[in-house]
This record gives C-alpha cells, sequence and structure tokens, in this order.
C-alpha cells in the first residue's frame, strides 16, 4: 500500500504558482507609477521582414567597383548583425547607391532612435589617423591599413586596439615620425586626439576608453569607416518603411505576426489534447513545463543582442514545440511499453525512463551541437532559425531528461490507482 | 541473411534522376532565386498626391497598384518578388522589386505602369538595377558550416554507434540536403533565406530522428531478446519501434499544410519547402539510411565471419606441416599403418572367446 506525500504533491503546487509568477513579469505589461514595464517578451527585436521599419540611402562616393560594394554590403549586414539587426536587407542600387532596411531592437520605446543612429553610424565617413588637424598630414586610412579592431576589458578598463596590416604598419611609422599627436577623424570630422611617444610596436594601438558602451561605438564607427568603400553621409536619407512581407503595411503584418502566434498557440493546444488522450495525466503536469519553458526562451531571446523575431525564427519557434512534444511522447511511449509488457506502474516508470533518457540526452546533444555551430558560423536569419533550435534542445532535455520523469514520479507516488491516471494499458494493444 | 524489401539499387535509381533531372532543368533555365539571393530590379512609385490642396499618401491604393503592376510586368515575363511602402519626407513611395535582373523592353515599361495607374508618368522611376549582399563569402561561409554539421554527426555516431553509423550519418545529411535542393531546384520554388532554413532545419531534425534510431537499434542489440535477428531485421524492428516519429513528423506535416494555405508568400515557401524536405526525411530515415546500414552492417559481418571460418580450417603449424610432409612423402603408408593398427587391437569376439575360455 502507497502512503501518501503531500508534500510531493505540494512541490509541484509552489512549482506552478512560481511559473505562473514569472510568466506574469515576462508577458505582461505593468505600469507602476510613471514607470511602464513592458515584460521581458518587449526586448525582444522584431525584424523588419516582420513589422516595418526604417530605411537608409547613401550615395556611394567615387568610383567603386562591383566587387568592392558586394564586400562592403556583407560587411555593413555583418556589422548590423553583431548589433542586433539580424534580418537586415542591403542592396546597391544601380550601383550608385546602398540601400539598408533594418527593423526595431526591441519593441520598446526608444528603439526608433536605436534604430535611426544605427543607421546614422554607417556613413560616418572614412575612418583616419592623421599627423595633424590642418590639411597637410600624414593619414592611415581604415580601408587601406587597418586589418583588425577589437574591444577588450581588462582589469576594469576598456580598450580599443587596432591592428594595422603590413602597408599600414608602415604608414603607422611614417606618422609617428611626422607628429607625435595623432588625429582620429571619421571623415571630416576630428573625434579625439591621442600622444604617441616612446612607441616599440607600430603593428597596433592600444587606446583606452570610458566604457564599453562608448567602446562598441566607437569600434562600429570605425568598421563603417573601413569599408571598401565610402557613403556620403550629407546626402543620407532615412526614413520609415513598411514590412516587405507583400501586405505594404504594418497593419498587415501585424496580421502575419497574429496568424503565426495563433498557429503557435493551436499547436501547444493540439499537443496538450494528444498527450490527454495518449497519456491522460501527463498532459497536466506538462504544463507548467512548458510554460517554464516559455518562459526560459524569451529571458535568452531578450538578453541575445543577435536574436530577431522573423519568418525564419517564428517558424523555428514552431518546429520547436514539435521537437518537445515529441520528446515528451518518447518518454511516455517507452513507459506505456514497460506497463504493456506487464511490469508494475513503478517498474515501468523506472525501466521507461533509465530507456529513454539515454536517447533523449544523445539526440538533444546532437541536435543543440549541430544548431549551436550554425548559429555561430552562419549570419543573419539562419543564424536566428539556428539559434531557436538549439535552444529547443536544451529545452527538450530540460523538459523530458530532468523535469517530466521528475514529476511523474512524483505523481505516481502519490497516486494509488495503477496506470489508469496515465492511461496505460497492460497486455494487447495499447491505445496506438 | 534477409532478403531487403526494397533493393538498394532501386533508393539510388530515385535519387540519382532526381538530382540528373534537376540539374538538366538548372542547366536549362537557371536557379529561380528571391532578390536577397541574387538581386533583381526594382521600380519605384510615388503613391502620395494632392487633391484639393490636401495632401494624401495613396496607400489605400496599395493592393490595387500591386495588382496592375504585377499585370504590365507578366508582359515582360516577370513578375512582383516583394514590395514595400516607404516615407520619405512628406511623400510616400510604393517600391516593387522583380527578381529579374533583365527585363525584356525595360523602356517602355515606365510608360505602361502610368497608363495602368492612371497616374502622370513622372511618378514612376526608371527600372533600377539591384545588386545583393549575397557573395562568395557568405556561400563559403554556410559551406563551412555544413561540413561542421557533418563531421560532428560522423563523430557523435561514431562514438556512440560504430564508425558504419558515422558514414550511414553522413550519407543522411548529405542526402537529405541534396536531394531536397534539388527538388527545390526542380519544381521551380523560388530559391530565398526562409527556403535554405527550412531546408537546413528539416535536414538536421532528420539526424534527430535516425540517431532515436540507432539508439533503439543499440538497446536491442544488448538485449538477448533479439540475439537471433540479423542487422536488417534489427534496423527494421528498431524503425517501426519508433512510433513516436510517425506523430512528430504527421505534426510538421499539418504544419506545413497550414502555412501553404496562408496568404504570405514567404509563410507559404515555408510550408511548401517543408513539404519536400519532410518527405525527403521520410524517405530517407525509414527506407533508404536504415537499409543501408543494415547493408553496411552485414558487409562488415560477412567479412568477420570469412575471417573466422579461414581460421577454422587453420591447423596448429606443426601439425600441418607434419601431416602436409607426411601427405606428401608417405601417402601410400597410411592404409599400412591403419591395417597394423588393426591387427594389434584384439578384436571383441576374440576377447569374449578368451574370456569364454577362462571360465
Amino acid at each position: 500500500m502507497k502512503s501518501k506525500k503531500p508534500t510531493s504533491s505540494l512541490l509541484i503546487a509552489i512549482f506552478t504558482v512560481i511559473i505562473s509568477i514569472c510568466a506574469i513579469f515576462t508577458f505582461v505589461p505593468m505600469k507602476f507609477g510613471t514607470t511602464t514595464y513592458t515584460g521581458v517578451w518587449g526586448n525582444i527585436g522584431i525584424s523588419s521582414s516582420v513589422y516595418g521599419g526604417l530605411y537608409a540611402e547613401y550615395d556611394i562616393v567615387g568610383d567603386a567597383n562591383s566587387s568592392q560594394v558586394v564586400n562592403s554590403m556583407e560587411k555593413i549586414k555583418s556589422l548590423l548583425g553583431e548589433q542586433g539587426y539580424q534580418s537586415t536587407n542591403v542592396f546597391a542600387v544601380d550601383n550608385s547607391k546602398v540601400r539598408v532596411e533594418i527593423g526595431y531592437p526591441k519593441t520598446v520605446t526608444n528603439s526608433f532612435s536605436a534604430a535611426y543612429s544605427a543607421l546614422s553610424s554607417i556613413a560616418v565617413g572614412s575612418f583616419e589617423f592623421r599627423s595633424s588637424s590642418g590639411d597637410d598630414y600624414v593619414a592611415v586610412v581604415g580601408s587601406k591599413h587597418v586589418k583588425e579592431i577589437n574591444v577588450a576589458d581588462y582589469n576594469g578598463t576598456t580598450y580599443l586596439t587596432i591592428e594595422f596590416n603590413d602597408a599600414g604598419e608602415e604608414q603607422f611609422k611614417s606618422l609617428c615620425a611626422a607628429s607625435t599627436t595623432v588625429y582620429v577623424y571619421m571623415g571630416d570630422n576630428l573625434q579625439t586626439s591621442f600622444s604617441v611617444s616612446n612607441l616599440s610596436n607600430y603593428s597596433q594601438i592600444q587606446l583606452s576608453v570610458a566604457d564599453y558602451a562608448s567602446a562598441k561605438d566607437f569600434y562600429y564607427k570605425a568598421m563603417y569607416g573601413s569599408l571598401e568603400i565610402q557613403l556620403n553621409g550629407d546626402t543620407m536619407e532615412i526614413n520609415t518603411m513598411s514590412a516587405p512581407l507583400g501586405l505594404g503595411s504594418n497593419e498587415g503584418a501585424s496580421v502575419v505576426l497574429i496568424e503565426l502566434l495563433v498557429l503557435i498557440a493551436l499547436l501547444i493546444v493540439a499537443g496538450f489534447v494528444y498527450m490527454a488522450v495518449k497519456f491522460g495525466i501527463a498532459s497536466l503536469l506538462l504544463m507548467p513545463i512548458m510554460m517554464l519553458n516559455a518562459i526560459i526562451s524569451c529571458w535568452i531571446f531578450a538578453g541575445i543582442s543577435m536574436f530577431e523575431i522573423n519568418v525564419p525564427s517564428l517558424i523555428s519557434i514552431i518546429l520547436s514545440l514539435s521537437i518537445v512534444f515529441g520528446g515528451s511522447i518518447c518518454y511516455m511511449s517507452r513507459i506505456a511499453e514497460e506497463y504493456k509488457q506487464g511490469k508494475t506502474i513503478d517498474a515501468s516508470i523506472e525501466a521507461g525512463t533509465k530507456k529513454a533518457k539515454p536517447a533523449l540526452l544523445v539526440t538533444s546533444a546532437v541536435m543543440i551541437a549541430l544548431f549551436a555551430v550554425l548559429a555561430i558560423i552562419t549570419k543573419g536569419e539562419l543564424a536566428s532559425a539556428s539559434l531557436v533550435l538549439t535552444i529547443a534542445g536544451a529545452l527538450n532535455i530540460l523538459t523530458n531528461v530532468l523535469l517530466l520523469p521528475w514529476f511523474v514520479n512524483i505523481y505516481n507516488r502519490t497516486n494509488k490507482e495503477q496506470g489508469k491516471p496515465f492511461r496505460f494499458v497492460q497486455g494487447g494493444e495499447n491505445n496506438d | 541473411m534477409t532478403k531487403r524489401k526494397y533493393p538498394l539499387a532501386i533508393f539510388a535509381i530515385i535519387s540519382l534522376a532526381i538530382v540528373a533531372v534537376s540539374a538538366i532543368i538548372v542547366a536549362i533555365f537557371g536557379i529561380n532565386s528571391s532578390v536577397e539571393i541574387s538581386g533583381g530590379s526594382q521600380i519605384e512609385i510615388t503613391m502620395s498626391y494632392e487633391q484639393d490642396g490636401v495632401h494624401y499618401d495613396g496607400k489605400q491604393n496599395t493592393q490595387n497598384y500591386v495588382s496592375e503592376i504585377n499585370k504590365v510586368l507578366a508582359n515582360h515575363s516577370a513578375s512582383i518578388d516583394t514590395y514595400v511602402v516607404e516615407d520619405k519626407l512628406v511623400d510616400t513611395y510604393l517600391i516593387v522589386r522583380i527578381a529579374q535582373k533583365e527585363i525584356k523592353n525595360a523602356d517602355s515599361i515606365k510608360t505602361e505602369i502610368a497608363t495602368a495607374l492612371s497616374i502622370d508618368e513622372a511618378r514612376v522611376s526608371n527600372v533600377e538595377n539591384l545588386a545583393s549582399y549575397f557573395s562568395n563569402r557568405l556561400i563559403l561561409y554556410i559551406g563551412l558550416a555544413l561540413l561542421a554539421v557533418i563531421a560532428i554527426c560522423f563523430f557523435t555516431a561514431w562514438l556512440r554507434y560504430g564508425i558504419l553509423a558515422g558514414v550511414s550519418m553522413i550519407f543522411m545529411v548529405l542526402h537529405n540536403f541534396i536531394i531536397s535542393l534539388a527538388l527545390v531546384f526542380l519544381t521551380r520554388i523560388q530559391f530565398s533565406m526562409i527556403t535554405l532554413c527550412t531546408v537546413v532545419a528539416l535536414t538536421i531534425l532528420s539526424t534527430f530522428a535516425f540517431a532515436s534510431i540507432l539508439e533503439r537499434n543499440r538497446e536491442n542489440s544488448k538485449s538477448s531478446q533479439y540475439a537471433e535477428l540479423d542487422s536488417n531485421e534489427k534496423m527494421m524492428l528498431a524503425t517501426k519501434q519508433n512510433k513516436w516519429l510517425l506523430v512528430f513528423a504527421i505534426a510538421v506535416l499539418a504544419i506545413s499544410l497550414v502555412f501553404v494555405f496562408t496568404p504570405i508568400k514567404y509563410v507559404r515557401l515555408a510550408g511548401v519547402t517543408s513539404l519536400i524536405a519532410l518527405a525527403v526525411a521520410a524517405y530517407s530515415v525509414v527506407l533508404m539510411v536504415p537499409a543501408i546500414h543494415g547493408y553496411l552492417l552485414e558487409m562488415a559481418g560477412t567479412r568477420e565471419k570469412k575471417k573466422l571460418s579461414k581460421n577454422v580450417e587453420m591447423k596448429p603449424e606443426k601439425t600441418k606441416t607434419v601431416s602436409r610432409k607426411k601427405k606428401a612423402e608417405e601417402p601410400k603408408e597410411e592404409p599400412a599403418k591403419a591395417e597394423k593398427i588393426k591387427s594389434k587391437t584384439p578384436s571383441k569376439t576374440s576377447k569374449q572367446r578368451t574370456a569364454k575360455t577362462k571360465k
């Protein structure tokens, strides 16, 4: 005779309450006095392909061949991706203009100014080190002489390291011979200056910066200023645009977003209904776990700047739900199989869990490894979609290797009826 | 040895035929790719207008304009790929993008569009060429990522299930990816980032499915219950035992069908592509790859058996040498020896006779 363990059921109840409170803070916007809190998911970026955004057009200065234009466009897309604008569209129009389209980084206020600022810094002008602020100077030019720029923190101080190529090293040597003060220019605008006396190494230079945010801002401007083509900041135009989903309006794009969200909701409901029909109470045990998955996912998406909601990532979210539900079905099916062979419910759960865990661990680990590699190496929409599926693999382990077996065990210990709540059938045909 | 339901040759012929036909179609017609992949053309139409001193943005005409422009472009063997509505200071513009870089009689398009939309020709721009950011370097990055994926698949499967499983896994990933892309090109579905993402995602999910089958096969191999089954039968059993994969496939199928019937082009594209990739994955994971894996295991088993059977015939060297030497030198002596032995050993009847006489 099983003894009741009310503490186990209490644990599940407490878990559910905590999850519900976390869910409120994650999804529900709130107002505290004059402060509006949009919820964690308000910090997730949405791409221009879903909700429209801003575009900018820049005239190309001077002559540029198509290879230089394509390389520069790729660089712009890559840098915007680092800033969190994964689904950027970059085109060259008649090889004389570059057009860049980005979404809003967050749904909170001041995301418009963040996006505007990101576009403005693209046409910052040529990044140069000059020997004087006058007309006669020796210059190290970013596009010709700079190999790499890095930002790093050492012992609480932020450093910007600029590494020169061979030609750049020679030019920098000449610059230092011409002047002990180096003037930093972006376009024709003086940014800062620093002293270069007693330098032993001319292959790179390290600048200390006030804070990480300023260093990053300088880094992006320097990178844009080192493109193979020069963009004219004076004739730059930045304006708003609708989503290019073929609906021609943001209202239409909202319809798309709502449709996909409704599909996600329907998939969740279908998953729970299937679990309830096949495995009874297991669907109820799965509900707080899925809520926890949604909360964790939101926190991760909001925390990672490279993530953006676009059509591929929404589709990946839908696939992720299938993966997690599939894992739960796999786990419960193994227990059902053991019970069908005539074992007791305790023995079935133990044997089923023991057999299902390695399979789920190995398959999820493979998935995590594969999609993580794609998320790191690739850029843009493929990276966003891969990130979602990497998280799906991790959540599959959390749900079906850790939490669901734990909840099933807890429930089983407090339940006197053998296989009935789980709708398991002993011997003969199971409910296949 | 279990006779396979479908010979491997049939699977090989099907896959090669798809690749061959796809290659021919690409060689003749090229790849139907989107503007973001291969660039194209762009036309800008001013939608805003002034009427009775009032400025209107004209956004309510968007769908009508798009429809009319599509009709005009159809006469030039072109069509709209995407379109956006943008604001520029006080004016509103409709930017229409076409996937073709070269349009027939592009000079007359401006006039034809203005006529179709009943607007002044000055409000329609010339056809502008669009170059995309999609460079060779990006293709290289995607290629490197896929190589990394294949390497991880191989080493993971090798460590867990043996080198033959690693080989089968590589084969499956390459097969799924190539055949899915071949079918996309063959069916002239537009190749875009969404298509690529869908193909890659479903290819990797098929490794998830195949790994489940291999895991089950590994478990069954350890069990004495299935000791009598050969490798092919074990693979087929492991495939049948993973019924939950069918539920997963049905869920993906249902989602894909819903996508196919949405009015949004990108989502529809993802739906069609996922239907193709799902069909390829099902064909691969259920039919082809388990058969190949079983065949590889069989070959390895047969080789092992041959090695063992050769070893059974081999006698210890000394005996061999002696017997061979003796056989070579005195083959005729054996019968004589046998006779001698026979005569030395007393027969049963003579023994019995001796016992009887003693009594």
